[in-house]
């Protein structure tokens, strides 16, 4: 399975989204995606990741791609 | 050090409203009314100041959010259908052409509905439309994921870090100040961007 289809998955179970999310999806796109929900988008991301983000990792996650980019960091 | 000065600029000093707030212009009085209870929230004192440091009223009044209506603004956020406010949105101008932001939302039942978002965007477009601004910028903590939000959904770039900067005295914590901002040009070009401005 891709890092993009990894990263679709984290972000439906953290934003509680059932229906199927495109891989351009971003904090532009996604309703769902508010300021708690971000929060609990991070939260999903380091337990996945299995370490704390540092602080230029959170201010990149805007998108579907930038969480697979974060991801793809643990399979290196 | 408290600074007395007279005049308001009603340009910007004004009421406004959005989609679903109230956006109530306030003076210091009226500011310190509806904030003094929150020196001893650690939740909005985090949001403030980075601290949960509880603040005596003297502190407050030194520290906390006083506009001036000269070149501090403050307005209270107030749902539409009801009296009472739910949180605080100030701007301070400074520097050249400069201007920064802070918000408090108190009502914790408010919190991950964008109310930033959408009052946040208010005022910058009445910023832009009514005062010689042509920078806003504004500073979190690197543990405030939400308000990193905020300020990434509004088109803001981050645009540097002081890391290991601040120390929480109550947690004793230690973490990044991050600094985000935005030109004018740019949010003209964002999704938020009005492109009348009923106020002028």
């Amino acid at each position: 399975m891709s890092t993009l289809e990894d990263a679709a998955r984290l972000i439906a179970r953290a934003l509680d989204i059932q229906a199927e999310i495109g891989p351009d999806a971003s904090i532009a796109t996604l309703p769902a995606w508010t300021s708690l929900g971000h929060v609990r988008v991070v939260l999903e991301l380091e337990e996945a990741l299995g370490r704390s983000l540092a602080t230029e990792e959170v201010v990149s996650i805007d998108s579907i791609a930038a969480v697979a980019a974060l991801l793809a960091t643990a399979s290196r | 050090m408290v600074r007395l000065r007279f005049g308001k600029n009603r340009r910007i000093a004004r009421d406004l409203e959005t989609e679903r707030f109230e956006l109530k212009s306030l003076g210091p009085i009226a500011c310190l009314r509806l904030t003094a209870p929150w020196r001893n929230d650690p939740d909005m004192l985090r949001a403030l100041f980075q601290s949960a440091e509880p603040l005596s009223l003297l502190a407050w009044i030194q520290r906390g959010p006083s506009p001036d209506n000269l070149e501090r603004f403050g307005w209270a956020i107030i749902p539409k259908g009801t009296a009472t406010p739910i949180g605080l949105h100030t701007v301070r101008f400074g520097g050249y052409r400069s201007a920064n932001c802070m918000v408090g939302i108190s009502d914790r039942a408010w919190w991950g509905h964008d109310v930033v978002i959408e009052v946040r965007a208010r005022l910058i477009n009445h910023i832009f439309a009514n005062a010689e601004i042509d920078r806003f910028g504004g500073m979190t903590a690197s543990y405030n994921a939400a308000s990193i939000f905020n300020y990434r959904r509004l088109g803001f770039a981050h645009v540097g870090t002081e890391h290991r900067v601040r120390r929480d005295p109550v947690d004793g914590k230690v973490f990044d100040l991050l600094a985000f901002e935005i030109f004018r040009e740019q949010w003209q070009q964002g999704p938020f961007a009005e492109t009348t401005d009923e106020h002028a």
